[in-house]
């Protein structure tokens, strides 16, 4: 489940002939992986190489109650932290892997 | 037509089913889809959507169309279950988690992650190091016999696509075990793991890496006990039940990540205040019973001599304010629910490179 606060959403319209673009959506239809995901990894590996011309963005405004539990950051969402290797490799040492 | 060997740490929960692999680029590759499996036809689906046929509930749009073929039956899988005969988590079966329900699961989990991470190769020769977590009460009774009944040579048809799907390896721990090493255990300290599912709830604590059995535990509390609650006060007054996609977007509105929807019984309008006041007594409620039964198994001095308990699972986000009441230091960390899968998937990488350093020496 997303946490509005810690994602931002845009809508964005993708130009049918542009070469970048038909190729993820026949990878799309190819490997029936959802287009968005395609679209939004494209969009973060072009960033890293280029800054990319600002979009119009809007975050939802979804109301913030207190019984909604503040979520802690891991630095990068997408790698294995050096703490969970260390906390596998050592629970693996006890198990007498 | 290429052959590939899968790390893989699968969590199957009742409500949703996670799966992940970690990259040799060490970057997490995952998918997070609702448990439901459904024998179903597809070409009457395919003549039903192309509008020769007709079928009551059918849906005119769907999202990911994950179907399988395997031993002659067809099962449609995830939400477009949904579109089959009869779709079920398997949660009556107590064999569940190494029975059809959870092969024909691991089969399309395989498929699908597969095609995503080699997607200009034609991989269709699968084998799989499964790293997979259960509940302590069936880790305790049948972690050996899970593993047995899951390691085996799979041949299946997956989105119009043949595949064979070799199951090689498969350890069976505690569920909650992943979270906690992907939160990172600590060698010189006790944490405490609150794994909040949608009918279990499995506590464990580690001294260092080390699970201390004694404090793990497993009870049948989770949130599909506070929509049942919720469910039974909506039936008392509008006589009707909420169907599973009605309680979800109750569930995330009282949460305030949608809005709470706008819903219907008997030709009137359902009163969204009476919505708010049952989902919020209805958590209200189950979470003071999850919470009497963890200080029955956690003491207060267990609980202070914890320098952290990480309160993970889908149900962590609603469960967290009322589990405060007892324990005061609980984090939850983002992503919640795919921490399991995420942390037994790192285990399965490094058991697959201790195995081939041991072949090496």
């Amino acid at each position: 489940m997303r946490n509005p606060d810690m994602y931002y959403y845009c809508e964005v319209a993708l130009p049918k002939g542009n070469e970048a673009v038909e190729a993820c959506v026949a990878r799309a239809e190819r490997d029936h992986i959802p287009l968005r995901v395609l679209i939004k990894e494209a969009v973060i590996n072009a960033y890293e190489d280029a800054p990319v011309a600002e979009s119009r963005v809007s975050r939802p405004k979804a109301k913030r109650t207190s019984a909604k539990p503040r979520a802690k950051k891991h630095t990068a969402s997408d790698s294995v932290s050096a703490s969970a290797v260390s906390s596998a490799a050592a629970f693996l040492d006890d198990e007498g892997f | 037509m290429a052959s590939v060997k899968l790390n893989l740490g699968y969590d199957r929960g009742n409500e949703r089913t996670n799966a992940c692999v970690v990259t040799d680029m060490n970057k997490i590759v995952e998918m997070d889809m609702s448990s439901l499996i459904a024998e179903g036809d597809l070409r009457h689906y395919d003549a039903v959507m192309s509008g020769s046929g007709v079928k009551d509930g059918l849906t005119s749009t769907h999202t990911n169309k994950m179907h399988l073929t395997y031993d002659g039956i067809t099962y449609f899988i995830g939400d477009f279950a949904n579109q089959g005969d009869n779709p079920t988590n398997g949660f009556s079966d107590e064999d569940r988690y190494q029975g059809k329900h959870t092969q024909i699961s691991l089969m399309a989990v395989c498929a699908h992650l597969a095609s995503r991470l080699y997607p200009y190769q034609n991989v269709q020769d699968l084998a799989v190091n499964l790293v997979m977590g259960v509940p302590i009460q069936a880790y305790r009774e049948k972690a050996e016999v899970i593993a047995e009944a899951l390691r085996n040579v799979y041949r299946y048809n997956y989105n119009g696509k043949e595949y064979t799907l070799r199951v090689d390896d498969v350890r069976v721990f505690m569920e909650g075990a992943g979270a906690g090493i992907c939160a990172g255990l600590d060698s010189t300290a006790s944490i405490g793991i609150v794994d909040s599912g949608s009918f279990t709830t499995n506590i464990l604590r580690f001294d260092g890496a080390r699970p201390n059995t004694k404090d793990c535990v497993s009870f049948p509390i989770g949130v599909g006990t506070a929509t049942a609650r919720l469910n039974k006060w909506f039936e008392r007054e509008y006589n009707r039940e909420l169907s599973t996609s009605e309680q979800q977007q109750i569930l995330r509105a009282s949460i305030g990540v949608d809005p709470y929807p706008i819903l219907y019984a008997d030709g009137r309008e359902v009163s969204q205040t009476l919505l708010s006041e049952w989902i919020r007594k209805a958590l209200n409620e189950t979470g003071i019973e999850r919470n009497t039964r963890i200080a029955k198994h956690w003491s207060k001095q267990t609980i202070n001599s914890m320098k952290s308990v990480i309160h993970c699972g889908g149900g962590a986000y609603y469960f967290d304010a009322s589990l405060k009441k007892i324990i005061r230091s609980t984090t939850v960390m983002m992503d919640s629910e795919k921490l399991n899968a995420r942390g037994y998937a790192v285990l399965s990488n490094q058991i697959a490179q201790r195995k081939q350093l041991q072949k090496g020496a």
